[in-house]
């Protein structure tokens, strides 16, 4: 290869960190100790290289939420009913693993699913789909039909009977995804899904790096000290300062400027230091928290298939409507809004990313926790189908001796018989956050919420609606008083109180010590 | 940002770069930049799908290559890492992991071929 003149060399390197914009050189660094190697003196002055303006912005509203961190691909391995049923997936899914997203446990342990890999469906959505195995329980109504005096034992008989899979509902849902080509051409973006983003996130990280200008400063002295030291086969960061100053000695090195070459590592550290700030100007890290906000619509068809003694066939399906204010298409917004401000002709037209205009973009939505609300919507329609339900089951009054006062071998029989029935639920909530607003350190929240339930047909059930509004101020010491306003259809859904309207003043406080954390009100 | 070495081959060839990533990666790339006595002659980036499979790169004498491997974490509490392989004619220049964190996210990689 051609080999560089170190004088020319080090002019580059001089001019390239002159036109570095983000991080002021690493001064006044020691120089390199003998004992030291060429990688640990890059990474010392990578290190020195001052921190600029681009900490992340983790403090705040950036910081993700935990549930995101909770996310688990991994198949848990807790005791009872979820271990079993790992345990059979465990052989199972090698078979299937290609289609395969995630195995996740349900918190309460009552539950597995498996979620399969997202399939498109035309250029606007996907469609995923998943099995959830409950643990089984014998149906109420077949347990309230069993005599009482052995209804323990032959609700047991009855369980034991079933096996872990003998409760899976199957669900298939389609999401609203439309995906975006480029920063300039995205307009309101649906889902929450990570990788809806990656192509506008990998598309930033490219313009970044087309920007970086290259570090062909070292290529002379690399060549160099390649020849002078073969026994390291090209490993050459892993030479002390030592050994090269002993080879120039040894005129083993020659024609070798320790000090230039001393000088282009430390530009080296510096030019690739401005590559990190450049980075972290984009405040990736705020992104999380704003994708979980985004808006994202679903509908989801939902069939069980239990066993007979563990309920009844169902089938469903539900509309889905979910979003928050501050999100990605916030983002978006405000960077194309940077870009008409700058007279910056981009719509409709590809160009390369604004990297510190789409930074800016980030950081002013991420952490403008001082301006306006932060509110969040859900809105949720659905219907399901109970197909009809016929049982006829027949046990021994004295099947066990803990019955010895029931007359022996009494043949009894269950026999249900429940009509297919049809609910409708509607669900809506709405939270708002006043950040503009502080009380006590915090800000007052409003959050209402209704929800609706029809039954036809269905004698064991009733119509329900739910209606409730609440105001919480904040408290120091991380309490809050929330004035609750709930209105009902019948009065057993107000818990204690017998009538439609009631009105609720309470304290609530959160109580975390090191080994607990808890709440009361 | 830590650099993850610098290395020299004395012969054109092929290298290949392989990584397996930790779950919470939110966008994982690669840019490799090709230069030739200090101008750059070629960039190309590859995605989170492509490195998990490998890329294979032609090295070519002469050229001096800077790999700049972005890894960004879903989670800055637990961040996320990438195991990396990379091996040119049969010799493992680097093998291990590179861990990801909002502060570090960034992992250089140069290679020149005399």
């Amino acid at each position: 290869m051609k080999d560089q003149q170190p004088g020319s060399l080090l002019s580059a390197v001089v001019l390239l960190a002159a036109m570095t914009p983000f991080v002021a050189p690493a001064q006044n660094l020691p120089p390199p100790t003998d004992s030291e190697t060429v990688l640990q003196y890059k990474n010392r002055v990578a290190a020195a290289v001052p921190e600029s303006a681009t900490r992340p912005v983790s403090a705040n509203l950036a910081e993700v939420p935990k549930q995101v961190a909770a996310k688990t691909t991994s198949v848990a391995a807790p005791g009872g009913f979820p271990e079993r049923v790992n345990d059979a997936l465990a052989d199972f899914i090698p078979l299937v693993a290609f289609a395969v997203n995630s195995v996740s446990t349900a918190d309460d342990k009552k539950s597995v699913t498996v979620a399969f890999n997202p399939l498109p469906a035309g250029t606007y959505g996907a469609l995923s789909a998943s099995a959830t195995v409950s643990e089984p329980q014998v149906f109420e109504p077949v347990a309230q039909a069993i005599n009482q005096a052995v209804r323990d034992t032959q609700v047991n008989v009855i369980q034991s009977g079933i096996d872990d899979f003998g409760d899976v509902t199957w669900s298939v849902t389609y999401g609203y995804q439309p995906r975006a080509s480029s920063w300039e051409k995205a307009g309101t973006l649906w889902g929450r899904d990570y990788s809806l983003y990656a192509n506008l996130l990998q598309a930033a990280a490219d313009r970044i790096v087309s920007d970086f200008k290259g570090l062909a400063t070292g290529t002379g002295f690399n060549s160099k000290l390649n020849r002078a030291f073969p026994e390291k086969h090209g490993a050459i960061d892993t030479l002390t300062f030592g050994e090269i100053k002993s080879a120039i000695r040894d005129a083993r090195l020659q024609e070798f400027d320790f000090d230039s070459y001393v000088e282009c590592l430390r530009a080296q550290g510096e030019e690739l230091a401005n590559l990190d700030a450049a980075t972290r100007a984009l405040h990736f890290e705020a992104l999380p928290a704003l994708i979980d906000n985004q808006p994202q619509l679903t509908l989801t068809t939902t069939y069980r298939d239990p066993n007979k003694f563990v309920g009844q066939k169902t089938y469903g399906v539900g509309i889905s409507l979910e979003t928050g204010n501050r999100n990605f298409n916030t983002v978006l917004r405000t960077y194309r809004l940077a870009l008409e401000k700058g007279n910056v002709a981009v719509i409709n037209q590809p160009t390369p990313v604004d990297v510190k205009s789409l930074g800016k973009a980030i950081e002013t939505v991420a952490t403008e926790t001082k301006k306006g609300t932060q509110t969040k919507f859900v809105l949720a329609l659905g219907f399901q189908h109970h197909d009809q339900y016929d049982l006829d089951y027949a046990y021994q009054t004295s099947a066990t001796a803990s019955q010895r006062f029931v007359a022996a071998q009494s043949p009894e029989t269950v026999s249900l018989h429940l009509p297919a029935s049809d609910e409708w639920t509607a669900k809506l909530q709405w939270s708002t956050l006043f950040l503009s607003t502080t009380v006590a350190g915090g800000n007052p929240r409003f959050d209402l919420s209704a929800e609706y339930l029809g039954v036809h047909n269905d004698p064991a059930r009733q119509d329900r609606t739910i209606g409730r509004v609440s105001y919480t101020v904040p408290l120091q010491g991380g309490g809050s008083i929330p004035f609750t306003l709930t209105y009902a259809n019948r009065g057993e859904f107000l818990g204690q109180q017998n009538k439609l309207l009631s009105a609720h003043l309470g304290l609530s406080w959160k109580i975390d010590t090191p080994n607990t954390k808890g709440s009361g009100s | 940002m830590p650099f993850m070495g610098t290395w020299v081959r004395e012969s054109a060839g092929k290298l290949k770069f392989v990584a397996t990533f930790s779950d919470n990666v939110l966008v994982a790339n690669l840019h490799v930049q090709d230069t030739l006595g200090g101008d750059t002659v070629g960039q190309k980036s590859y995605g989170q799908t492509e490195l998990s499979k490998g890329v294979s790169l032609d090295l070519e004498r002469g050229h001096y290559y800077v790999l700049v491997l972005f890894v960004f974490p879903v989670s800055q509490s637990h961040g996320c890492s990438a195991k990396v392989v990379m091996t040119a004619d049969s010799d493992k220049l680097f093998d291990g992991t590179c861990n990801a964190t909002v502060d570090q996210s960034n992992f250089i990689f140069q290679l020149q071929v005399d």
